[in-house]
């Protein structure tokens, strides 16, 4: 008797589970279709980053080359006096190659929450330990319209042991392209901390993409950070020891 | 008149009296005067050490400066700043700076450390660094490429003269501030924290290296006559438009360092107060006793018809005299005792020196020789003599003549 109850309360979990799974990939595979998007295997850039700050703004330019989630690579090209500055992304450590004092620093643990040349943006922003796809546990809340665009509202919430510090995402990501059109990161209790928002939808090397990708802080009055995308291509062919330390005082 | 002339002779009729009691006077004025000196140079060492030689007594920031010191609070630099500065009369000197943090390194070791750019010219003024070096030069001019870092400093980055620091930082508007350069000279301070964490630029170089050109953080100002501060500061606060800058005095730049001052100067005048009550015990007793001793003439007095009143006047005289007496070699001695530690300060040594070096003060005593501080004193000291006088002169007044004759 005790035998078959246990059967019997087991069959029922697996059945209730099996449904919830059933919704709930319908939702990462969108998730999934929409990180491919922009990401690509690899991926070669050139990117506008422009600091608004209440009383002052600045540009910085920069060229980017990724290979999967593990490696990056970012060369900043202006301003001038800040020509050449490289920073090197491998699996979560960055160096910071500097050329005018000739010096390779790796970012110690107690500088990755700080800002990333003074954006909004975290040096651990750029690691991005955590993958929108594989860490959280996805669900559609509904449909909305965003600029035009038909979307599905996707609440992301992140899974038990995922290496995450938001409490849950939500997701806009548009029903024809895939694009990730804003993200809202919310903390955990529930407060809306930033939001990202991608514009300017364009094609570019035969990918449509937002190429303009806007950070704003909620808690700082007239703050973002804008990145615009001059030129990306995916799939390069490049290798992975194009990511190295030595590489970093090469690149140009 | 007469009555003063019989005071005179009646000190003088027997000198050994007069000598005790003037003389505890005197010790009286010398032991408070010396202790309310040395406290005061002390306090004065502490200022000379933070204030008059590196901060300034006034400071001109941005305004918010002083809440939140950071880069992107600075200041930009303008002619007229410059000449409503100098409009006033008390003004000695005017000390640009630009001011900030960066990491500093040399070879395998690293060392957080404070940027202080400087006037080349102007720095002789104040922090004096060419006075203070230990090793190699001073900075030629203000766009030379070279830093003059704390003695311990590099001992701590284990440097030699001419090797390269690599200073790496953040500068205005969160750019990237990251430099190299040779290591000039060394400076060594009295404050040990700045001998082991500051480095000094030539200004046109730091303001390169903080993307900051023609910004400064402060603008710090020596005076001709600190203590007209307060007169100084209010003018040039007057004169600049508050919104856009904030003129402080040091008391209001390092409040903790006025507060120290002020809790340590109360102790002291509690120390003062138990050294005046001892002091006034003690000249009440002499005076007790002068008086015992004379009971006799003062019955005779009464006796042949004086007045208690003129007895009274009398005695009254005699004591201010003698405490007019006491209070002017107090000073006289003094002031020598004062002066000469004053030139020539103790210098500590052991636990004491450490203790004191943690308060970053030099480790020396040094004593003031304000004027007010021996006045006050010899003031405080004769009203005291005065104030123990009235009883034992009201007691021989009322003295019974028959009574004081026989005892």
């Amino acid at each position: 008797m005790q035998a078959i109850k246990k059967y019997c309360l087991a069959t029922i979990l697996f059945l209730f589970s099996c449904t919830f799974i059933i919704q709930a990939q319908n939702a990462t595979d969108i998730v999934k279709k929409a990180d491919k998007k922009i990401r690509g295997e690899s991926s070669r850039a050139k990117i506008t980053m422009k600091i608004i700050r209440p009383t002052w703004q600045r540009e910085v330019s920069m060229k980017a080359w990724s290979l999967g989630t593990e490696y990056s690579l970012i060369l900043v090209t202006a301003p001038a006096r800040d020509q050449g500055t490289a920073y090197l992304k491998r699996d979560n450590e960055i160096w910071n190659w500097l050329p005018n004092i000739n010096r390779t620093i790796k970012m110690p643990p107690s500088m990755m929450s700080q800002s990333w040349m003074g954006s909004d943006f975290s040096n651990n922003d750029l690691v991005e330990e955590s993958s929108i796809v594989t860490d959280y546990n996805h669900t559609i809340a509904g449909d909305s319209t965003l600029s035009d665009y038909e979307c599905y509202r996707i609440i992301m919430s992140p899974k038990p042991q995922a290496p995450v510090v938001w409490g849950k995402l939500i997701s806009f990501i548009s029903k024809q392209e895939y694009l990730q059109l804003r993200t809202e990161f919310y903390n955990e209790d529930g407060k809306l901390i930033k939001v990202m928002e991608g514009s300017q939808i364009e094609n570019m090397n035969g990918r449509t993409i937002p190429t303009k990708m806007e950070m704003i802080p909620m808690d700082k009055k007239n703050q973002k950070t804008v990145l615009l995308y001059e030129d990306i291509a995916f799939n390069i062919d490049i290798a992975e020891r194009f990511f190295s330390i030595q590489n970093l005082k090469n690149l140009d | 008149m007469l009555s003063i002339k019989l005071a005179w002779r009646n000190i003088w009729r027997n000198k050994r009296r007069t000598i005790i009691t003037t003389l505890s006077i005197v010790v009286a004025v010398f032991l408070s005067a010396i202790t309310r000196s040395s406290q005061e140079g002390q306090y004065d060492n502490m200022l000379e050490n933070t204030v008059g030689t590196f901060s300034g007594y006034i400071q001109i920031h941005k305004q918010g400066y002083q809440d939140n010191p950071t880069l992107n609070n600075s200041l930009a630099i303008n002619d007229s700043l410059y000449e409503v500065i100098k409009s006033d009369k008390n003004i000695r000197s005017i000390i640009p700076r630009i001011e900030s943090y960066a990491l500093v390194a040399t070879g395998q070791q690293s060392r957080p450390a404070m940027i202080m750019g400087i006037d080349v010219e102007a720095e002789q003024e104040l922090s004096q660094p060419q006075t203070k070096l230990q090793k190699g030069n001073y900075f030629s001019s203000n766009s030379e490429k070279g830093a003059i870092i704390g003695e311990k400093l590099r001992q701590r980055l284990n440097a030699q003269i001419g090797d390269s620091l690599v200073l790496i930082g953040q500068g205005y508007h969160s750019m990237n501030a990251t430099g190299l350069y040779p290591i000039k000279g060394t400076v060594s301070f009295s404050n040990p924290e700045m001998n082991s964490s500051l480095v000094y630029l030539p200004l046109k170089t730091a303001q390169y290296l903080f993307s900051a050109q023609d910004r400064l953080t402060s603008i710090a100002i020596k005076l001709k006559t600190p203590t007209q501060l307060n007169a100084t500061a209010k003018y040039l606060k007057s004169r600049l438009p508050t919104n856009d800058y904030e003129v402080l005095t040091w008391q209001k730049m390092m409040p903790e360092l006025k507060q120290a001052i002020e809790v340590d100067r109360g102790g002291g005048i509690i120390i003062l107060l138990v050294l005046y009550m001892v002091v006034g015990f003690g000249i009440l007793g002499t005076v007790l006793m002068m008086i015992a001793e004379r009971s006799y003439e003062f019955g005779v007095m009464l006796s042949v018809g004086t007045p208690r009143t003129t007895i009274a006047k009398i005695l009254s005289f005699e004591i201010l005299l003698m405490s007019l007496m006491g209070a002017g070699f107090g000073i006289l001695f003094s002031i020598p005792v004062a002066w000469y530690f004053n030139v020539n300060p103790i210098d500590l040594s052991g636990a004491m020196a450490s203790a004191v070096e943690q308060y970053n003060m030099a480790p020396i005593l040094e004593f003031s020789t304000d004027p007010e501080i021996f006045t006050s004193q010899a003031l405080i000291v004769f009203f005291i003599t005065l104030l123990f006088s009235i009883i034992p002169i009201l007691k021989a007044a009322n003295l019974n003549p028959i009574d004081a004759m026989r005892s």
